[in-house]
């Protein structure tokens, strides 16, 4: 049973660890193609 | 009430940032592929946040946790199909990279191209079925969520979800996919925060020792060994085979990858998505878990089990901070509702009623704006709908079951006619080219199969007993069988519908496929 404990415990760090630094990159990264994604639908609206 | 001052003002505050920035967008939707599919402009980073933010709701906590409440760590194992799955599509591209690179906005239209138009009308119909009374269900379970956390009386409940459904649906009718990755880029802040928080908050209150020593006394070795209780290898191949349907074929999460900027953009999301999704299962199981030992440890366990999250987050979150975590909880759940409104409404209004209005005007199809207009009428028939269901349904055996089986409603077939599409379509098959026949056998036989857990028990009775005989004794209790078994049946339905057609009707020449 402590096997098991021990792989739940190392499972359970690795997924809150790499969420909450994906999160981060993901947030800060997202930020900037957010901001193309406006750039392109303006491009778009003006062609029209 | 259980909110203080500052808890109040962090929650309005959010819900007026949502809304604003949700509908300012509005002048930025010209074209009906700007409202699906956000043009095609999304990029990696953003990719992620917005499937992320659409697949985490109050919905997906309470589920999960429900599972780590009543098994244990045991349960922890849901999140492995999820990795596996999520890298074997990234990494392989099977059936997403062709879906991509065939530049579609909805998976029916790749069975039109395919199979015809019959079979677009047919699997949209079944998406819609089941995709809407999965979706019938959220606000009910979620409606108690709210209550429990924020002490707002049950009688108002309806009524919160009436305002909270009705601003997602403003903003979302107004600018489609386009509001939707905006409102979903500032709720993954909030959620992902949220999320960490709970569990680490947990963790601190009743310490790691007393956690595992909660599981071992409420289930013994069951609660962590996997091979002993119900979450083994079987689960695992069960789950396996779920997954790939839902990742690869269900429109709210293909319209994600539609929205991608391009095919290697959509397949890294996946790949990536698999640690990300290994954490969206694992800490709401982990909730559940949290909840267990806080309960064990401290008087007032509820008689509910969907009770005890709420409660445990009740308990152990400081007042001024309840706001924050709450207003994290509502993020989660606007932008799930918001994705699948936009989806389901999509589905609806592209290829149920857009295919027979093309058939109407002889095989033109509408207009930009009045396919608008009815996709965004649709949003509304689908809300009314989910708000009357939710409150009107009442469940027969475990959520976790009722949502599996619903999807399966449409899934099995799905995936069958999608492989077949893509990959059987070629001449070299010979008599075992997929052909619309096979295709409407899979998705009638996947459906008819699972249709029977949703029946109740006095019209399950009125069929003859040869009928009934080929079905569990009971249903409620053999979810996972009926769900299983769809595949299979579906996959039959396939092979022998393709052979006979292929046997009755050759193809003479290319073009009439």
């Amino acid at each position: 049973m402590k096997g098991y404990t021990i792989f739940w415990g190392l499972l359970l760090i690795f997924s809150i660890s790499t969420f909450t630094i994906m999160s981060i990159i993901i947030i800060f990264k997202g930020f900037e193609e957010l901001k193309d994604v406006f750039r392109q639908l303006k491009k778009n609206l003006e062609k029209k | 009430m259980n909110f203080t001052i500052f808890d109040y003002f962090i929650v309005t505050a959010y819900i007026i940032l949502i809304f604003y920035s949700g509908s300012f967008v509005k002048k930025y939707v010209g074209n009906m592929a700007d409202f699906l599919v956000a043009d095609r402009s999304m990029g990696f980073h953003l990719g992620l946040v917005s499937l992320l933010s659409s697949e985490i709701g109050i919905i997906t906590y309470m589920y999960l946790s429900e599972a780590g409440y009543k098994n244990g760590f045991v349960a922890l194992m849901i999140g492995i199909p999820f990795f596996i799955v999520f890298i074997f599509l990234g990494k392989t591209g099977f059936i997403v990279k062709p879906l991509m690179d065939m530049k579609i906005m909805t998976l029916p239209e790749l069975f039109q191209k395919r199979f015809g138009r019959g079979i677009r009308f047919l699997s949209a119909l079944l998406m819609a079925i089941g995709g809407i009374i999965n979706f019938g269900v959220f606000p009910g379970i979620e409606a108690n969520f709210i209550n429990t956390i924020t002490g707002i009386p049950h009688k108002y409940v309806f009524f919160t979800m009436v305002v909270m459904l009705t601003i997602v649906l403003i903003y979302t009718a107004l600018g489609g996919m386009v509001s939707v990755i905006i409102t979903n880029y500032i709720q993954f802040i909030l959620l992902s925060l949220g999320m960490v928080f709970i569990a680490i908050a947990g963790v601190a209150n009743m310490g790691w020792g007393n956690i595992v020593a909660s599981v071992s006394k409420n289930f013994g070795e069951k609660g962590f060994n996997p091979f002993i209780g119900d979450f083994g290898w079987s689960f695992i191949v069960w789950q396996l085979l779920f997954q790939l349907s839902v990742l690869a074929v269900a429109p709210f999460i293909t319209m994600r990858i539609f929205s991608a900027k391009d095919t290697k953009t959509g397949r890294k999301i996946f790949t990536w998505s698999s640690i990300m999704f290994l954490a969206r299962a694992v800490i709401p199981v982990f909730w559940g878990i949290l909840a267990l030992s806080y309960f064990t440890l401290n008087p007032g366990k509820p008689s509910n089990p969907m009770d005890a999250v709420p409660l445990m987050i009740l308990n152990i979150t400081p007042k001024g901070i309840l706001g924050l975590v709450f207003a994290s909880l509502l993020a989660a759940s606007m932008s799930t509702y918001a994705s699948y409104l936009l989806s389901w409404s999509s589905v609806i209004s592209q290829d149920i009623i857009g295919v027979v209005a093309n058939k109407l005007r002889g095989g033109k199809d509408l207009p930009n704006k009045t396919q608008m207009i009815i996709s965004r009428m649709t949003m509304l028939a689908v809300m009314i709908f989910i708000i009357w269901w939710s409150f009107f349904y009442h469940f027969q055996g475990l959520v976790f079951f009722y949502l599996m089986l619903s999807g399966n409603l449409y899934l099995a077939g799905t995936l069958v006619s999608a492989i077949g599409g893509i990959y059987f379509e070629k001449k070299k098959f010979g008599l075992f080219r997929a052909r619309s026949g096979g295709a409407y056998l899979a998705f009638i036989l996947g459906a008819m199969v699972v249709a029977w857990y949703f029946f109740p028990q006095g019209f399950r009775n009125l069929f003859p007993d040869f009928i009934k005989n080929l079905y569990p004794s009971d249903p409620i209790k053999s979810g996972s069988v009926l769900g299983y078994w769809s595949y299979i049946i579906a996959a039959g339905g396939m092979i022998v519908g393709s052979f006979l057609h292929n046997l009755l009707q050759p193809i003479k020449n290319e073009r009439e496929i």
